[in-house]
């Protein structure tokens, strides 16, 4: 990812109409894509999204391959997501430490992995498919969980245990990391260190609240960057010189308002040590 | 316990197929059954309005419960209104609802007219003369209840066609008389308009003189609103 510079923004069709290209109009330096979401693009939207693919780097982040699952990722819909990434010129693709579907039947929810060595090897066979099929290194993401199994190995022992057989990027998620700190009482900036930081591709920041009904802290990413994570942001962005970008996929706000969170994460950005 | 039998019985355990053992698996039980009943509400909210005034609610969720755990297929989650229509067909849920089907499948069309994929680059200008096809991007359908009044006491053939309307920029619905939506669905692809027309006029004993410029003239229109290309 270091030829993409700058900050990045979660594209969503509510934003397609105050997307501009003159230069007094906003623009993040790139935005982030969910595949799943413009794969089957109606033909209202098609025109704007070419005409942003050509203007501004597209990233994109898939949710539902569902590489921790007992299956590997259909060859349909890898096909269409090939075929999505080479027509917009999209290098860099990431998914999730998770599984959504299981027997092919569809959760739509990130569900947590076993924390397991065969788990390693079986979403490490995953995604090395997965990196053929698309002819690309795919960079994966730590999910947030609030259920786990009891294991003998750590969840940031997994992570990079992951990362080294598979040979895949990290898309380090800091909402993510703090959510699972409050749910399950650990230290945020000392996961972070334990993670092998050289392999993270960039930086997802998102929202999160507290859910009564539940009593834990969920990633929604439907609210704005909460104060705690901006923190781990710039803790993370004084150890590694990486993009970040903003998630924001429930409770859209106008442009506009995304714009001002971009604006504090640029600032952020700005500020970062440079490393050699 | 294995990964496979152990992501089996959690995914069990969250899809309501069995008791959930721990209270941090019932948090995706309920992140899980949110996300598919927003979807499913969002898309059909007609349906849902019936099933609160008829006090279905529970009816509601143990069918939301069968669908996650067999039929919710397509990493598309635009797609999934539809999967559960199909399921809900071929279930047992809400047989009273004689008129569910037709329902759903109009409040879906909807969406599924919006998600079009088809050009809008602008076509030559219309003549009887050539061969045309129905666009796969629109709606003919035929429903057994009137489902554009929601009047669902008696049966009343409704044929209707959906398109979606670039001058309006929204999903356009347009009964049809039977003449003419029979003919949209017997379109002879390889056969001239003209031809069409009369073969389809004298198939049904009426007189070409009085239909046939009639027919051309709707079918023009149709054309203008990308119904026909």
């Amino acid at each position: 990812m270091k030829h993409i510079q700058g900050c990045g923004l979660g594209l969503r069709s509510e934003f397609l109409d105050d997307i501009h290209f003159d230069t007094n109009s906003f623009s993040p330096s790139w935005w982030e894509v969910t595949p799943e979401n413009w794969i089957d693009m109606p033909i209202w939207y098609r025109e704007k999204f070419e005409q942003i693919a050509q203007n501004t780097p597209l990233v994109a982040h898939g949710v539902s391959l569902s590489l921790g699952s007992n299956t590997k990722p259909k060859k349909k819909y890898l096909q269409q997501l090939k075929y999505f990434l080479d027509t917009y010129n999209i290098k860099y693709y990431s998914e999730h430490i998770s599984y959504s579907s299981y027997d092919g039947i569809q959760a739509h929810e990130l569900l947590p992995v076993p924390l397991t060595k065969k788990m390693i090897r079986s979403m490490s066979d995953n995604i090395k498919y997965v990196e053929d099929f698309l002819q690309r290194n795919i960079s994966i993401e730590n999910a947030t969980y609030y259920h786990t199994d009891p294991s003998n190995i750590s969840e940031s022992d997994f992570i990079n245990e992951l990362l080294h057989q598979s040979k895949a990027k990290l898309l380090l998620d800091l909402n993510n990391v703090y959510v699972n700190s409050i749910n399950h009482n650990y230290h945020a900036k000392k996961f972070i260190k334990s993670l092998d930081l050289d392999q993270v591709s960039y930086i997802h920041v998102a929202g999160h609240y507290f859910d009564d009904a539940v009593q834990m802290f969920i990633d929604s990413h439907g609210t704005k960057v909460n104060k705690p994570t901006w923190e781990l942001l710039k803790y993370t962005l004084d150890k590694i010189d990486v993009s970040p970008m903003i998630e924001r996929d429930n409770n859209i706000p106008s442009l506009y308002e995304m714009q001002k969170e971009y604006k504090k994460m640029q600032k952020i950005y700005d500020k970062r040590a440079i490393h050699e | 316990m294995s990964n496979k039998n152990n992501q089996k019985s959690f995914v069990d355990q969250v899809k309501g197929k069995k008791e959930v053992q721990k209270k941090s698996i019932g948090v995706y039980k309920y992140l899980v059954h949110h996300s598919f009943f927003e979807v499913l509400i969002n898309a059909y909210p007609e349906f849902y309005r019936i099933i609160k005034e008829k006090k279905l609610e529970k009816e509601f969720d143990k069918s939301i419960y069968k669908f996650m755990q067999t039929k919710a297929i397509s990493p598309y989650i635009w797609q999934m209104p539809n999967e559960y229509r199909k399921f809900l067909k071929k279930s047992k849920y809400f047989k009273k609802l004689s008129y569910l089907n037709d329902l759903l499948h109009f409040e879906y069309s909807e969406l599924f007219v919006f998600m079009q994929k088809s050009s809008l680059i602008k076509k030559k200008k219309f003549t009887s003369q050539k061969a045309y096809r129905v666009s796969k991007s629109i709606i003919l359908h035929k429903y057994k209840y009137d489902v554009i009044n929601k009047s669902f006491d008696t049966q009343e053939t409704l044929y209707l066609l959906g398109y979606f309307d670039g001058d309006l920029q929204e999903v356009v619905y347009r009964p049809l008389n039977k003449l003419l939506f029979v003919f949209l669905k017997s379109i002879n692809t390889t056969k001239n308009l003209k031809k069409n027309i009369k073969l389809f006029l004298h198939k049904y004993n009426l007189s070409i003189k009085i239909y046939a410029k009639e027919f051309e003239n709707v079918l023009e229109e149709l054309y203008e609103k990308r119904v026909l290309y």
